[in-house]
């Protein structure tokens, strides 16, 4: 028994150990409030994130972007300051990277934003909410969540802009949920 | 205590799940530690390239990820491949990407192989002040500059840079120029071009050991060719044979595989001939209207001249040649009669190594081949390449000290004496400067090429390196050579730098490609071209005023406006476009796509080559350009060299030993191959041949793991280097497949593993030169020298078998 | 629905290898070292194979190149405990890294020795690298997929475009990087495809078809027959 509880004690340290570590928050170089552009501008997350609408990547915004509002006038903001030094110097923000797609994932941002019109939020949780950049992702997903709503997902009926796309392109099902169409 | 099952279960998989939380979270530290920048990296960019493993210059297209190089392809669009690659293209990555690369510029620190990291500007004021000192002395000729394997305006631009500089002694060390002709098509057939060979249209190749599939002049474009000599709609399957002492994949493809003792295939050419002349199965309305020498002739003087025809006849009997070659009498009928009957035939022989101690006359032998069946200046024959119509470079103003450096002779001594037809003489190199003859050298600048690993005399050149003073490399790796240097100025690999190609071997059109760089500079190297230019401008004096271009891109920029004023060719397009476009140039309308040069820059930088499909000059005119304006079988522009040369050189003694002794007569000017006598076996009863694998790039790529991984299909090989020996010769010195053994030379040995290979002679054996890693047959290869290239001979080595 | 496939015409194959190294990049395969190399793991999911001639003393006949056959009834499936490789409604033989338990019985039972076990962790993630394809961890089989993430991209993109996937828009790297045009691939179940065509030629032959495994590569003999 003694050897049974010893066996069990190291193993619960082991797991709760792994229970507490977490992935360390991340500071992003600029104090972006989501809040302020999402729900009082009214800005749509593809205004900025413009690569969700066409490629796999939702991408970064370009300086430049943030530039297009944030470049005239004088400013009071020390973090509108800061965007413009980068402009000056040339360079991109370094925003740094919160959500993580496991490598041997293949999940294409446009497919998921354009034609099945997904809210962000399905994916990326209250980002409106935030006052600040996110230290860590607001909904951490697994392979469950993708398989639910590719489960559930109809395509959707022809509308007067015309059917998303031929049935067929989709594997010839509904939507797929062949492990090779997402696994790489 | 009692360890149930349920609970060494338990306690099991508590464990391993424990383990992989812990496996998995570490993975996530890591992940977020390194951070890949690919995430947020702007869309991912195609641009083209040029493969720079071979001298077959393919089109490349490079994938990047804000310039991050994360794939590469065939250029589909570039006429000499069309999409398609070789093995060697992806090595380029692995190249590019070598972990082991110069981090930037290195001076030496103490005593040679010793480096310490330097910035740009001490580095290239070390140079400058270097050679403006050496040449304010008046030895701006003591100044050599060693260049490898590459073509276009690198070449012209180092070129420049001797001549303004004031130096004869810009050296290039390579087996192969691909740029200039055979010495033996320009004396026969008085070409100023190479030939280009219409493999496409052919019905019959007949190849004397070149490795045509493997490693000749790119094997991609000759592949393309194979496949539609096999197969194709319009015609009936081809035929190709091979003869090679070893039955490479080249051998396996072809239809025949013919094996022959090495050197000797000038012998069996000439006792085609013999057979062909016999048969008359011979063109005899082409040699009647366009050729000189083949019947006998009476010259001014009223001398009396043997023609090729009764030389032939009454030399090479088809017995004597096949006691020589070791080819069969009736393969030698069957090949005669195949090449007699089939039309378009084509008959190669270009091989990168020489073929033997007589490659001249051997290149000679073959070549008149071609003329028999008159398959020059047709269809599916062999062909004359064009001439790029780029921006002419205007001339060098070269001040009192260049002109008083340039009067030297070259330290080499090609162009003269023995070398008199060379144009570098790279084998005699290493004892010229170890001897001081005529003049000591004092600063020697390496570009693209490895001489203490790659050359057959690597032994002397590592003693001729310890007595220059100052060695200046520009290899962006620190390889055997380099490591010698006093100062490293690496170079950018060729995805990271502007360049252009101009290869026009094989396929007859002209091809000129551009690429701009296609992934950022991983490190603090420079485009050697650029630092040639800056060099030039701190020097000053003739050398600035003849380099005056800010940059490289500068510089291509300025040449290839020719190509667009040319009036002619076109920047590749998709071949809808192309095909409409050669349509209305037949019918005589050629119009420029573009509207200003700019745009027609844009559009090459983003397509990546510029071409001239039509217009090949084939005329039977256009390709004899000889004294007598025929195919000449009795080479009376090499009666008029050896003339020159005697007039010059007093006797002219040297070089016509080399070309075989003054009492050959005639026969020297003849395609005439001496019948060898049989040798007793001695000491070295083997025979050394080389030969270069497919999987191997210029330079080895020793950097290059996948390459290096499986280097070769016809042997099961990976990594190390090895010898291949048929199973009777290693059944008798009691060696069995994998065993090491010792290859020994009269110079010296080296131990490699033994691969049994059953299609070869069995007494030669198989080194491939750069085969992998450990012992380089460059340590066996005696030093003989072919005098008409400079370089040494790689296939005459005689060696012996010992187990180790 | 579409059946992928390849017809690899042997008289045109030179033995090259361009489609091998052209796998390699396109795969993130990596390079695993000689002494791993001297123990058999080398990583190869295309492979030259050589046929040698029995009667001259083991002359090179002929070069094979062998990627994974995608048999449509394929015997590694079949003894996959966890369901990490499977046959997909199109044919493709799939290989699931994040499922695999690196038991290797699918490495067994593949007659064609087309997968491979990774014996060591043989790379990190790195620049260089396609970003398209995942790096395999330690203890997993891999093989070749037909280069599916190219099907995965190519469909996205005609979805996005609101269209069918065109023929030619999917192809594998080796195809598209062989010189001599040996390897043709494409859509088996399309009477309009190169593939369709040629797998009827009289010269096609598929690799131990007595096995009963129903290859989805067709191979074309050498010589003079015609097709």
């Amino acid at each position: 028994m003694k050897w049974l509880a010893v066996c069990a004690g190291v193993v619960v340290a082991l797991l709760t150990w792994g229970f507490w570590w977490v992935e360390p928050a991340v500071k992003q170089p600029i104090e972006y409030p989501h809040k302020t552009h999402v729900e009082k501008l009214k800005l749509a997350c593809t205004s900025c994130h413009q690569r969700a609408e066409k490629d796999a990547v939702a991408g970064r915004p370009p300086t430049a972007l943030c530039l297009a509002c944030h470049s005239g006038g004088e400013t009071e903001s020390d973090e509108v300051k800061k965007i413009r030094a980068f402009g000056e110097k040339g360079e991109e923000i370094p925003w740094k990277r919160v959500w993580r797609l496991p490598p041997h994932v293949f999940f294409p941002h446009g497919t998921h934003v354009v034609v099945a019109k997904l809210p962000c939020q399905t994916c990326h949780g209250a980002m409106e909410t935030l006052d600040r950049p996110p230290a860590r992702p607001l909904r951490t997903l697994t392979m469950n969540d993708c398989i639910g709503c590719h489960e559930q997902w109809k395509w959707p009926e022809a509308t007067k802009e015309g059917r998303p796309g031929p049935v067929s392109v989709a594997g010839g099902r509904r939507i797929a949920t062949d492990c090779n169409a997402c696994h790489r | 205590m009692r360890v149930t099952r349920r609970g060494f279960f338990q306690a099991a998989g508590g464990a391993a799940g424990a383990a992989a939380l812990i496996r998995g979270t570490l993975a996530k530290a890591e992940q977020a530690g390194e951070d890949l920048r690919r995430w947020a990296t702007p869309e991912e960019v195609l641009v083209p390239s040029i493969c720079q493993q071979c001298p077959g210059g393919c089109g490349l297209m490079v994938r990047t990820l804000d310039g991050e190089a994360a794939g590469l392809s065939g250029n589909p669009l570039h006429p000499i491949n069309r999409g398609a690659l070789c093995p060697k293209a992806f090595g380029g990555l692995q190249l590019l990407y070598d972990p082991n690369r110069l981090k930037g510029p290195m001076a030496r620190a103490g005593e040679r192989g010793r480096f310490r990291p330097i910035g740009w500007d001490e580095a290239l004021s070390t140079l400058t002040a270097r050679l403006a000192d050496l040449r304010a002395k008046g030895l701006s000729h003591t100044v050599a500059i060693l260049g490898g394997q590459y073509r276009g305006y690198r070449d012209t631009l180092w070129k420049r840079f001797a001549e303004a500089y004031g130096t004869p002694n810009y050296i290039r060390v390579r087996c192969l120029p691909p740029e200039r002709p055979a010495l033996a098509h320009q004396l026969m057939q008085g070409v100023t071009t190479p030939l280009s060979y219409d493999l496409g249209e052919a019905q019959f190749i007949l190849s004397f050991g070149a490795g045509l599939l493997e490693a000749w002049l790119g094997p991609v474009h000759v592949s393309q060719a194979f496949a539609r000599l096999r197969r194709s709609g319009e015609r009936p399957r081809g035929r190709f044979v091979q003869v090679d002492p070893r039955r490479s994949p080249t051998a396996v493809k072809a239809d025949r595989w013919v094996p022959i003792v090495p050197g000797t295939d000038g012998i069996l050419a000439l006792g085609i001939a013999n057979a062909l002349i016999r048969e008359e199965l011979y063109d005899k309305e082409f040699i009647e209207r366009h050729t000189f020498g083949f019947d006998d002739w009476v010259d001014q003087r009223g001398e009396h001249h043997e023609g090729f025809k009764n030389f032939v006849l009454k030399e090479y009997g088809l017995l004597a040649v096949s006691a020589a070659t070791g080819v069969p009498v009736r393969t030698i009928l069957e090949i005669a009669r195949d090449l007699g009957t089939t039309k378009p035939a084509l008959v190669i022989g270009e091989r990168g190594p020489a073929y033997g101690a007589d490659d001249l006359h051997t290149r000679m032998a073959i070549h008149s081949l071609n003329a028999l069946v008159g398959s020059i200046g047709g269809r599916g024959g062999l062909l004359i390449q064009g001439e790029l119509p780029l921006s002419p470079l205007p001339a060098i103003r070269q001040d009192e000290a260049a002109k008083g450096g340039l009067l030297h002779p070259r330290i080499d001594g090609a162009g003269r004496g023995q070398y008199f037809l060379a144009s570098d003489a790279s084998q005699a190199l290493p004892d010229r400067i170890l001897g001081a003859t005529p003049y000591p050298i004092n600063a020697l600048l390496l570009f693209a090429t490895n001489p203490l690993a790659n050359h057959p005399a690597k032994e002397a050149f590592a003693k001729a390196f310890d007595r220059v003073p100052f060695i200046v490399s520009f290899s962006p790796f620190l390889d055997e050579s380099s490591s010698q240097a006093d100062l490293i100025l690496p170079d950018h690999t060729y995805l990271e730098r502007w360049q252009d190609d101009q290869v026009t071997h094989l396929a007859g059109f002209t091809c000129f490609s551009l690429a701009r760089p296609a992934a950022t500079p991983l490190h603090q190297t420079r485009n050697t071209a650029d630092v040639v230019l800056q060099i030039a401008k701190a020097l000053g004096g003739s050398t600035g005023r003849s380099l005056v271009w800010e940059k490289f891109e500068d510089f291509l920029q300025e040449r290839v406006r020719g190509l667009y004023e040319a009036g002619r060719g076109y920047v590749v397009s998709a071949p809808a476009e192309e095909s409409l476009r050669r349509i209305l140039e037949r019918q005589g309308y050629w119009t420029s796509e573009f509207k200003s040069y700019d745009e027609f820059w844009a559009a090459l930088g983003t397509r990546g080559a510029w071409w001239d499909p039509t217009g090949l000059p084939v005329s039977l005119e256009a390709l004899h350009t000889t004294p007598s304006r025929k195919f000449e079988f009795y080479a009376s522009g090499l009666k008029r060299l050896v003339d020159e040369a005697v007039k010059r050189d007093g006797t002219g003694e040297a070089f016509v030993q080399a070309l075989g002794g003054r009492d050959r007569g005639d026969l020297l000017y003849l395609p005439a191959v001496a019948i060898p006598a049989v040798r007793e076996p001695g000491a070295f009863p083997l025979r050394l041949n080389t030969y270069r694998l497919m999987s191997r790039p210029t330079g080895g790529g020793r950097n290059q793991p996948w390459l290096l991984e499986q280097p070769a299909v016809h042997v099961r090989a990976t990594w190390e280097g090895w010898v291949e020996i048929h199973p009777k010769t290693a059944a008798e010195v009691g060696v069995k497949g994998g065993d090491w053994v010792w290859v020994e030379s009269a110079k010296g040995r080296i131990r490699l593993k033994a691969k049994l290979y059953a299609g070869t002679l069995p007494d030669v054996i198989h080194i491939p030169l750069f085969g992998g890693q450990g012992a380089s047959p460059n340590d066996l290869i005696a030093n003989e020298t072919d005098p008409f290239r400079g370089f040494g001979l790689l296939n005459t080595t005689r060696v012996r078998l010992l187990k180790a | 629905m579409a059946l992928w496939g390849m017809v690899i015409d042997l008289d045109r194959c030179t033995g090259c290898q361009a489609c091998v190294m052209a796998c390699k990049a396109e795969n993130n395969v990596p390079a695993v070292g000689a002494k791993e190399a001297r123990r058999g793991r080398i990583i190869s999911w295309m492979q030259v194979l050589t046929e040698e001639e029995e009667e001259h003393g083991g002359e090179v006949k002929r070069f094979l190149p062998r990627p994974c056959l995608q048999c449509d009834n394929p015997p590694c499936t079949k003894v996959c405990p966890v369901y990490a490789t499977y046959r997909n409604p199109e044919g493709i033989v799939a290989q699931i890294y994040a499922r695999c338990i690196g038991c290797r019985f699918c490495m067994a039972a593949c007659p064609y020795n087309a997968k491979y076990f990774n014996w060591y962790r043989y790379q990190k993630e790195a620049p260089g690298q396609n970003p398209d394809v995942s790096v395999r961890s330690k203890g997993v089989v891999e093989k070749c997929t037909f280069c599916h993430h190219r099907l995965q991209k190519a469909r996205e993109r005609a979805l996005a475009e609101r269209r069918e996937l065109a023929p030619g828009e999917y192809v594998t790297a080796c195809a598209e990087a062989c010189p001599a045009r040996a390897i043709v691939f494409g859509d088996l179940s399309d009477p309009g495809s190169e593939v369709f065509r040629l797998a009827r030629s009289p010269r096609a032959f598929r690799l131990q078809e007595e096995l009963g495994t129903r290859p989805k590569v067709i191979y074309l003999t050498e010589g003079e027959g015609r097709g």
